[in-house]
């Protein structure tokens, strides 16, 4: 696959305008020619909030004609159309009809060729002015809907191509925009929390970092999303100073990072010789002696420890994945939870784990750095933990401490549907079926 | 020996009973030995602290923080409020906090005082549950049914949030309550319901609430006058205090017996808090319950003892839990029986047949037959009638949670004498 270049002389930069047809005019951001001549395109369509339909591309080339559509993979994100456009272009009553996918066809190196989108609101049709982009932003694969009409294997092997062609992106710049003072004494663990979106249950963590002893832990905050970072600096710091007096920093990126980033900002700005990478919608009862368990099995041969995480409900979310290959989707390996949903087990003491999830891991300095810190994949999601745990299982075992029971509130941080979806996961699949490879 | 009683609102703006009995408490320890105590209010903003008459209690030094709280987490509305609270802890620098409730005062302010004053013990009185629920703090469901245990998963039911909220909410108000050395409970209904939510019990204690009751006690139990009984509801005139459910139970009365009843004074505030629809029940079933039932206005707190002289009995006729109504301490002080529903505090404070009589909470007829019975009696008078305890008795108590606090601070204490 080779990126395209082609560029709308006249578009402006943020919201370049289309021509032809009489319809909603729809903008492509970006296209990619596949090996086989196919394309993968990334775009939007103005719409209204409670407009949409379904979105169609297809070639056109002087040589072989009008060529077959393909169906596109639906966004329906506006505040992230809205982000993307700066602000500068977005009015209120009006959204954002995003699509990516594949175009089948064929278009000849060299060749000119036209791109036609329509869609159900009515013509769309876009001329050949396609704008040129280095990489894909990483919203491109945010909201995607989850529609199986438009899951075939060509379909998300192009989404898949898109993915591997846009990462790894250059990483952003990670500014210390508040440190308590205590943090001069280094704590024995460094508890790393990547903040995306919102901050709501970080006042759970702070306040069980208050009532930890000096030196038990420290806290890392790293907020990954430019929107909220000035609220959220605001908030840990009047709170911190003048309420939990915690050792607390928080690291802002320059621009989303993904969560990869944001937890190798987050353990290289810190000396403490332990982290717990921990997701912000984890609730930890009694941190400091939790983390002295966790820690004391941070032995020779052991790579990384993690607790058993449960739902509100205390059923079981996480005691260690696997990978499988689900019966209704062969040939697509995803990590999975073995007893997810059900009563945790009567566990009798620690057991190692094929994989771990990034929700919640505890490791060494030394082990983050001997395997390059968390692996960036693409953007925020699954599989980067799994990665991380391939490549630490070759340094030591991985190990669950039954013991250390915390709750794992999923779904406030993370929406899998606003986040791509099945589509998504499966083309996520491809990829990384790809680095497991390389890594063994 | 200093202590610093922290209440959640200030008696000179918002009277109430959590609030009196943190006043009352401070009055009673200021009068033991060797006790130095300083109350402090939580105000809220813009409340004119002038133009209230309020006198602080003898002997107290009271001070007002500017203190306010969400409804969710109970969290400062503003973390600067710490810095008021710190002024006061620091400037006092007590030997013990005593606090009574969070809310307003701030679930924070444990952690803040074990912040600044890692030797102080800190006391915290549970005035109601809101800690336990959210709804209403008074365990009674969305749909007014009693509501007997919490979970994230019943609460989000009841309250129509999301699971993962209601348990992050319960998880904090949890972790904000470590820094507590000692909870008392001003009944065992609401330390049993305390320590089932999560409290170690040892950390518990019941003890009722320190009120000076010693100037209702008029010795002899007042006998009957009229041939109907002379009823007096004290109390908000609220939904859940079920004042509905007794004037239902009026007019049902006056139905089976004309004569029953001779009169009900029904005094009490909040009705500015009913809503339209509670408004149109309380009207219509006052029409129905005709004139013996009298609306009076909030009454002054030195009418009490002329109030509750003149009635046979009062009714307690709540329709949630209850904790320890002070209402009900202040007719057994003053020898008057209660008639109240048998459920949670009320059950416990009076005894069935032994200071009052129970019916059956939200049952009108029920109510209303009790009513007949007892208007049938020559004397409602009930010799084995309990008496409240006397306030220095409560007050050695509370001491004595003081110093076990300190000792398990490491800090020495020598208890004062009451």
């Amino acid at each position: 696959m080779r990126r395209l270049f082609a560029r709308n002389s006249t578009a402006s930069p943020t919201r370049p305008s289309s021509t032809g047809g009489d319809g909603p005019r729809a903008q492509v951001d970006t296209a990619w020619v596949l090996d086989d001549g196919s394309l993968c395109i990334d775009g939007w369509l103005p719409t209204t909030p409670t407009e949409s339909g379904d979105v169609y591309a297809r070639v056109v080339t002087s040589s072989a004609g009008v060529q077959p559509a393909g169906r596109l993979f639906r966004k329906h994100r506006p505040d992230v159309a809205a982000h993307l456009l700066g602000g500068s272009g977005y009015q209120a009553g009006t959204a954002e009809l995003g699509f990516v996918g594949h175009v089948p066809g064929h278009v000849t190196p060299g060749e000119p060729f036209s791109l036609e989108v329509s869609c159900d609101l009515g013509s769309a049709v876009t001329q050949p002015l396609l704008v040129t982009s280095d990489a894909v932003p990483e919203e491109a694969f945010m909201g995607l809907a989850i529609d199986p009409d438009t899951i075939t294997p060509t379909s998300i092997a192009s989404l898949a191509s898109v993915m591997r062609h846009s990462f790894p992106k250059p990483l952003p710049a990670a500014t210390t925009a508040y440190a308590h003072s205590s943090l001069e004494t280094v704590a024995s663990v460094n508890v790393v929390v990547p903040v995306y979106g919102g901050f709501t249950y970080l006042r759970n963590l702070l306040l069980a970092l208050a009532g930890a002893q000096t030196g038990a832990a420290e806290l890392t905050i790293v907020c990954d999303d430019p929107r909220i970072a000035d609220e959220l600096v605001t908030w840990a710091g009047r709170w911190n100073e003048a309420v939990y007096d915690a050792p607390v920093r928080v690291l802002v990126h320059d621009r989303n990072g993904g969560f990869a980033a944001a937890c190798n900002s987050g353990w290289q700005a810190s000396l403490s010789p332990l982290h717990l990478l921990l997701n912000s919608d984890v609730i930890v009862d009694s941190l400091a002696a939790d983390l002295a368990h966790l820690s004391s099995l941070l032995v020779e041969g052991v790579a990384a420890v993690a607790p058993v995480l449960l739902f509100p409900d205390g059923s079981l979310q996480h005691d260690g994945m696997i990978l499988v290959e689900p019966d209704n989707l062969p040939g697509f390996t995803v990590p999975g939870h073995p007893g997810k949903g059900l009563a945790p087990a009567a566990w009798s003491g620690p057991f190692d784990a094929e994989l771990l999830t990034g929700a919640a891991i505890l490791t060494t300095t030394e082990v983050l750095q001997e395997v390059g810190g968390v692996p960036p994949v693409y953007g925020r999601g699954d599989f980067e933990d799994v990665l991380l745990s391939v490549a630490m299982s070759r340094l030591g075992r991985l190990v669950v401490d039954p013991d250390v029971r915390w709750t794992h509130v999923e779904g406030v941080s993370y929406d899998r549907d606003q986040h791509g979806g099945l589509p998504v996961t499966l083309a996520k699949s491809m990829v990384i079926a790809e680095r497991l490879k390389e890594l063994s | 020996m200093r202590v610093l009683v922290a209440s959640h609102e200030w008696e000179g703006a918002a009277p109430g009973g959590a609030q009196r009995a943190a006043a009352a408490l401070a009055a009673g320890l200021a009068q033991a030995d060797g006790v130095n105590v300083t109350l402090a209010a939580a105000v809220r903003e813009g409340i004119d602290t002038l133009a209230s008459v309020h006198q602080p209690p003898a002997g107290v030094r009271e001070v007002l923080v500017t203190s306010e709280t969400d409804t969710e987490f109970f969290s400062w509305l503003d973390p600067a409020y710490a810095a008021h609270w710190s002024e006061v802890l620091l400037d006092v620098r007590p030997d013990v906090v005593h606090l009574h409730h969070y809310y307003h005062v701030g679930m924070e302010l444990p952690l803040l005082v074990r912040r600044l004053l890692p030797q102080t013990a800190i006391v915290m009185t549970m005035h109601e549950f809101l800690a336990i629920c959210l709804l209403s703090g008074q365990m009674v469901d969305s749909l007014g049914h009693l509501c007997v245990t919490s979970s994230p998963q019943r609460c989000a039911r009841c309250i129509g949030w999301p699971v993962h909220r209601t348990f992050a909410r319960q998880d904090y108000v949890r972790q904000a309550l470590l820094p507590v050395d000692a909870f008392i409970t001003p009944s065992e209904f609401a330390r049993g319901r305390y320590v089932v939510w999560g409290l170690a019990p040892e950390s518990v204690r019941s003890i009722p609430n320190a009120l000076a009751l010693d100037v209702l006690d008029a010795g002899a139990p007042r006998e009957r006058t009229g041939e109907g009984l002379r009823l007096a509801y004290i109390g908000q005139l609220t939904p859940t205090k079920g004042v509905d459910v007794l004037v239902e139970a009026i007019g049902i009365a006056r139905r089976l017996d004309r004569s029953a009843i001779e009169w009900v004074d029904i005094y009490g505030g909040g009705a500015d808090r009913f809503d339209e629809a509670f408004h149109r029940l309380m009207r219509q079933l006052g029409q129905e319950a005709g004139p013996q039932v009298r609306f009076l206005v909030p009454y002054a707190q030195a009418a009490l003892p002329a109030i509750l002289h003149s009635a046979d009995a009062i009714v307690v006729p709540s329709v949630w839990w209850e904790n320890s109504p002070v209402v009900i301490e202040e007719a057994l002080a003053r020898r008057v029986p209660v008639v109240c529903s048998d459920i949670g505090g009320m059950a416990e404070k009076v005894r069935d047949g032994m200071d009052g009589w129970h019916f059956p909470a939200g049952n009108a007829a029920a109510l209303a037959e009790v009513l007949v019975r007892l208007s049938h009696e020559a004397s409602l008078a009930l010799p084995g009638m309990r008496r409240p305890d006397p306030v220095a008795d409560v007050v050695g108590r509370h001491l004595q949670v003081y110093s076990e606090a300190l000792e398990s601070r490491g800090a020495k204490s020598t208890l004062p004498a009451v």
